[in-house]
């Protein structure tokens, strides 16, 4: 029997250049549902433009770039998809709690409805962070405020979840928390994750695909066949982020 | 209509245009702070002031057109906010020189187009340093319209506005009309403006946008709070500076500024403890 899996995200021989700087050269990238993929890359490798493209929030110099078979800037495949940007953090001042901050994710092209409560309660569950729905969002830790707004992306019930640099400066116990939270979000909801980090050590044996980027694709397969390279995953033997350097 | 004025009121308010300056008093500081109130988390606390100016320039162009100031400084307001917008938009990393421009040109656009017209400094005084005692029934009825319009539409945006200030690309990305929210934000900041500047002045304005939203921030836990708390604010303050106003023969304008800052002051003070309280 042969069983059809969705192809969530596509870029084919994407480029992308600010000004006269290539930042992007012919990448071509496909991720399907229920898959969990790492983007990693050197600082200004371009994995940061690669996601904003993918959103559609940047127009590719060439190439095609389609979510769920649609154009990316097609508000029914948007309406699909949880974005976690680069360090999101409200500071101390920041009147809203949780539970308002993640209501707020759940807007889209229908802006004016509001988030039903239940999606808000549930999205609150799977970060564990029920009993904290109340609380002032400026009053929690960097990495509570890491998983609120994980599940302020996750309030939209997305079929893909883009996640841009979430785990830096977290501490390791929320490291490990947040990597068993998208754990179960590719096997219990069948979520595709993208995750971008440079930091992969909390994440490794969930992942399924790593692919690496320096303005196009140097690497795309599964984490054991870059293991096989001589290449660790982890931050404790430095390999990854040396190799990430070597290839700067 | 002459509903405010048939009102049997006790002193302080026993007067017909005391009657109408509680009612601009009311209006203005219930409305003020619930567009400040996204203003100030989005960081543009000093949005208010820069428009005021552009206002000002809008009133220096009425006084010398002989059109009623309030519309052209409402034109001249709306217009500049926009091109603030925009400018802050393209340079994303150096909003305040959008603000620093605002500033400039609105002053020197006034000081030049006064400088055609003659002996107008008591007409320019009542905007610069607002001129609630001289509100007409009128005025008042166009200062609800514009209130309630501000309130409705923030009333039906409010939500769409609160995501963006959270976070801007996401909301993009979700497929909320980012820009057009902006944009809608500044309009209704320059209705804002327009409206409180009769209250306390082109050079006072933005105080009234922002104060109340400082002291309901530092003891509200959510935004839903901070926005009724801060028009609850603004309505204390605005119609207790009136009455010592009247009763110490001071400024309303200014007296409703200090009394702000004076509660500013108070709850930071006592912050620590009110917070323990409400939570």
């Amino acid at each position: 029997m042969l069983l059809f899996v969705e192809t969530v995200l596509s870029l084919e021989d994407v480029s992308f250049a600010y000004g006269h700087e290539r930042v992007l050269e012919d990448v071509n990238v496909s991720i399907t549902a229920g898959t969990f993929v790492a983007l990693v890359g050197p600082n200004g490798s371009g994995k940061s433009t690669l996601v904003k493209i993918a959103l559609g929030l940047l127009p590719p110099s060439s190439g095609i770039v389609s979510l769920f078979g649609m154009p990316s800037t097609d508000p029914v495949a948007r309406s699909r998809i949880g974005y976690v940007p680069q360090r999101p953090f409200l500071g101390r001042d920041f009147p809203a709690t949780v539970r308002e901050v993640v209501a707020s994710g759940g807007l889209g092209r229908e802006w004016w409805r509001g988030t039903p409560r239940d999606r808000v309660d549930d999205a609150l569950c799977v970060v564990e962070m029920a009993d904290l729905a109340s609380a002032r969002i400026g009053e929690l830790s960097g990495g509570q405020q890491q998983r609120v707004f994980i599940a302020k992306a996750l309030v939209r019930r997305p079929d893909l979840l883009v996640l841009d640099e979430p785990v830096a400066g977290v501490d390791v116990e929320q490291q490990e928390r947040f990597s068993s939270t998208l754990g179960r979000l590719r096997d219990d909801r069948g979520v595709a994750i993208l995750l971008v980090s440079h930091d992969l050590a909390a994440v490794e044996d969930r992942l399924d695909r790593v692919i690496v980027l320096r303005r196009s694709i140097r690497f795309d397969g599964s984490p054991q066949e870059l293991a096989g390279s001589g290449v660790n995953l982890g931050t404790h033997g430095h390999d990854l982020p040396r190799w990430l350097e070597e290839l700067a | 209509m002459n509903l405010l004025a048939a009102l049997p009121l006790p002193w302080p308010f026993e007067r017909e245009y005391l009657q109408l300056a509680l009612a601009g008093a009311v209006l203005v500081g219930a409305t003020a702070p619930i567009t400040g109130t996204f203003l100030v988390q989005r960081r543009l606390s000093l949005l208010g002031d820069g428009i005021g100016h552009l206002a000002f320039a809008g009133v220096a162009i009425g006084l010398v057109t002989d059109v009623w100031p309030v519309w052209t400084a409402l034109l001249t307001a709306v217009v500049g906010a926009l091109a603030i917008e925009r400018l802050r938009a393209r340079t994303r990393d150096n909003g305040d020189l959008a603000l620093a421009l605002a500033f400039y040109l609105g002053l020197a656009s006034a000081s030049v187009l006064l400088s055609r017209r003659g002996n107008v400094a008591s007409n320019v005084q009542g905007y610069l340093f607002g001129s609630i005692l001289t509100i007409t029934r009128s005025d008042a009825v166009v200062l609800a319209v514009a209130c309630a319009l501000v309130v409705v539409v923030l009333a039906f945006v409010g939500r769409a506005l609160f995501s963006v200030i959270v976070d801007e690309d996401a909301a993009m990305a979700s497929g909320i009309p980012v820009a057009r929210m902006n944009d809608l934000l500044m309009v209704l900041t320059a209705v804002s403006i327009v409206t409180a500047m009769r209250v306390v002045g082109i050079l006072l304005v933005s105080a009234l946008l922002v104060l109340p939203v400082g002291i309901a921030q530092r003891v509200s836990r959510s935004f839903r709070s901070t926005l009724v708390l801060s028009s609850v604010i603004g309505v204390i303050a605005a119609v207790t500076g009136l009455v010592i106003g009247r009763v110490a023969r001071l400024a309303p304008g200014g007296t409703i500024v200090l009394t702000l800052g004076a509660l500013f002051l108070v709850v930071l003070a006592v912050e620590g403890p009110l917070r323990r309280r409400t939570r």
